[in-house]
C-alpha cells in the first residue's frame, strides 16, 4: 500500500467518509509523508466546503399528514383507471383511423389492380341475368304479336283449320319457340297445299307485325325478307354470347366500382373522428 | 456527510410503526426529512409553488406505498419518491429542469436559522449574495446528471450509495460523475477565481 499512487476519486471519497477504514488509514499514513498529495488533498477540500456554503431553502410551511389528507389522497386506483381508460381510447383511435385509412385507399383502388376473375364476377352475373329478361320480354312480345296475326285473320269469310293456321305462322315465328305448332303443320295436319292456299291475311298489318317482331331481336338486318324465318338463339347458345361479350367488356375501360363502400369509409371517418374526441377530452381530465 | 450522521432517532423504529399504519410515526419522519424533499422538489421543479405541491404529493405517496419499502436507506427511498413524482410533474408540463439557485439566497437570509443566528454585516452579506450567483452560474454549467449528484451530495449531504439508490444508478456511476463534476467546478471557479472570497483564492489548479 506503500506505493499506492492515490487518485482523485479516492481522495474525494476520503472527504467524503466514504473510504474503506483500510484505506483510509493507508490515506492518513501516505498524507503525512506526502507533501503534494496534502497540497491536492487541500485543494479539493477547498472544492468541497465551496460547495456546501449554499444553504439549504427553508420549507415554507410542514407537511404534515392528518388522516383526512390520508383518507382523500386514497383513491389512487381511480386515477389508474383514468389511465386505463385514456389508453384504450388512443388504441381504439388509432385501430379506427387505420381502418379508415385502409377503407379509403380500397375507395380510390380501381378493380383492374384486383386478380380479373374476382373482379368481374359481379358483373358476369348482372350480364347473365340481363339476357334471360330481354329472352323474356321477346318472347312476350311475340305472343302478343301473335294475338295481333290471329286477330286480323279472324274477318276472314273463310275459316282455316287450327293447324293450317299454325303451319302458316311457323315461318313468321321462331321454329325453336314454337315446337308444338312446327310439329303440328309437319305432321300433315295442315299440308303443303292448303298452305300454298292465299291466306288473305292483310298484307300490310302482316308486314307491320313481323317488323314490330324484327325490331325485338338483334338482328336487323336479316329482317328484310318475311319468309325467312329468323332462328332464335337457343338458351346455350345465349349464354356462350352473354360470356363473350364480357369478355369483349375486359378490353374496354375497367369498372369504377371499389371494394370498400362510401358508407362504410363515412362510417369509419365518424369512428375514428369519435374516438379522437373522446380521446382528447379524456387526456385534459387527466 | 452531516446530514446522514445525525440521525438521533430511531428511524428504524418509526420505518416500522408507519408501516403499521401509526400517523404520527410518519410525521416524525417526515418532520425530519421535510427540508431534503423539499429542496430536492425545488431543485428540479425550479418553481417555490411546484415544489410545495410535488413534495406533499411525494409524502402522500410515499405513506401510501409504506408497504413497498424493504429497509435500506429510508431517506433515499423517500427521495426517490419525490424525484419521480417532480418528473411526472415535468413531464406533465412539459417543463426542462434547471438549476437556480437565485431565490436560495433571498429567501434563507431570512428563514434559514443558520443565517439569522450568525449576525453578519451587510458586507458579509454581500459577499455571500455574489458568491451565491457565482455557484450557481458555474453549475449550471454542468451536465445535468452531474449538477443532480453533487447536489444530492454536497447539498443534502446524502452518502454515495444513497445518491446511487436515489437515482437509481451504479455506485461507480455516482463516483465518476462527482469526480467529474468536482474537477469542473473547480476549473470554472479558478477561471473568475478573482471573484471568490480571498480564502478560496488559490494560485494552481486542481
Amino acid at each position: 500500500m506503500e506505493n499506492k499512487i492515490w487518485n482523485a476519486t479516492e481522495l474525494y471519497a476520503y472527504l467524503d467518509g466514504e473510504l474503506l477504514p483500510v484505506q483510509e488509514k493507508a490515506l492518513k499514513a501516505e498524507l503525512e509523508i506526502n507533501q503534494s498529495l496534502q497540497e491536492q488533498l487541500a485543494q479539493q477540500r477547498q472544492t468541497v466546503e465551496l460547495l456546501q456554503t449554499l444553504p439549504l431553502r427553508e420549507t415554507p410551511r410542514n407537511y404534515l399528514l392528518t388522516p383526512e389528507m390520508v383518507r382523500v389522497a386514497a383513491p389512487r386506483p381511480k386515477l389508474r383507471r383514468r389511465r386505463f381508460t385514456l389508453w384504450s381510447l388512443r388504441l381504439a383511435t388509432t385501430f379506427s383511423a387505420l381502418l379508415f385509412v385502409v377503407a379509403l385507399g380500397l375507395q380510390f383502388t380501381p378493380l383492374t389492380a384486383i386478380p380479373q376473375p374476382l373482379a368481374q364476377a359481379p358483373a358476369m352475373m348482372e350480364q347473365e341475368v340481363t339476357a334471360e329478361m330481354e329472352e323474356a320480354v321477346v318472347m312476350e312480345k311475340m305472343v302478343e304479336v301473335e294475338k295481333v296475326v290471329e286477330v286480323v285473320a279472324s274477318p276472314e269469310p273463310r275459316e282455316l283449320p287450327a293447324a293450317e293456321v299454325a303451319a302458316e305462322e311457323a315461318p313468321v315465328m321462331d321454329s325453336a319457340l314454337l315446337p308444338t305448332a312446327t310439329a303440328a303443320a309437319k305432321n300433315g295436319i295442315g299440308g303443303e297445299e292448303e298452305f300454298a292456299a292465299p291466306l288473305t291475311l292483310g298484307a300490310g298489318e302482316a308486314a307491320t307485325a313481323e317488323l314490330e317482331l324484327c325490331s325485338l331481336t338483334e338482328g336487323d338486318a336479316e329482317c328484310g325478307s318475311v319468309s325467312e324465318p329468323q332462328p332464335e338463339t337457343p338458351p346455350a347458345t345465349a349464354g356462350a354470347e352473354g360470356s363473350a361479350s364480357w369478355q369483349n367488356e375486359e378490353e374496354g375501360p375497367p369498372s369504377q366500382r371499389s371494394f370498400s363502400p362510401w358508407w362504410l369509409v363515412g362510417t369509419l371517418g365518424l369512428v375514428t373522428l369519435g374516438f379522437a374526441s373522446a380521446t382528447w377530452w379524456s387526456a385534459r381530465r387527466n | 456527510m452531516a446530514a446522514s450522521t445525525k440521525t438521533s432517532f430511531n428511524e428504524e423504529q418509526l420505518v416500522q410503526a408507519a408501516q403499521r399504519g401509526q400517523l404520527p410515526a410518519f410525521n416524525e419522519l417526515l418532520l425530519h426529512y421535510q427540508k431534503q424533499v423539499y429542496n430536492l422538489a425545488y431543485y428540479i421543479m425550479n418553481d417555490p409553488a411546484a415544489a410545495d405541491d410535488a413534495t406533499q404529493e411525494a409524502f402522500i405517496s410515499a405513506y401510501h406505498a409504506l408497504a413497498k419499502f424493504r429497509g435500506g436507506s429510508f431517506r433515499a427511498w423517500l427521495l426517490r419518491i419525490v424525484r419521480n413524482a417532480c418528473y411526472d410533474e415535468l413531464r406533465r408540463y412539459k417543463r426542462h429542469p434547471s438549476i437556480s439557485w437565485e431565490d436560495f439566497g433571498e429567501l434563507d437570509k431570512e428563514a434559514n436559522p443558520h443565517l439569522r443566528a450568525k449576525v453578519e454585516s451587510p458586507e458579509e452579506s454581500l459577499q455571500r449574495d455574489e458568491l451565491c450567483a457565482l455557484l450557481e452560474r458555474t453549475l449550471a454549467r454542468l451536465p445535468a446528471e452531474q449538477q443532480m449528484t453533487l447536489f444530492l451530495v454536497d447539498r443534502l449531504g446524502l452518502a454515495y450509495d444513497e445518491v446511487g439508490a436515489t437515482m437509481e444508478v451504479p455506485l461507480g456511476t455516482v463516483k465518476s460523475r462527482l469526480y467529474r463534476a468536482r474537477g469542473k467546478m473547480r476549473e470554472y471557479l479558478m477561471e473568475t477565481q478573482e471573484l471568490l472570497p480571498p480564502r478560496y483564492r488559490q494560485k494552481g489548479s486542481r
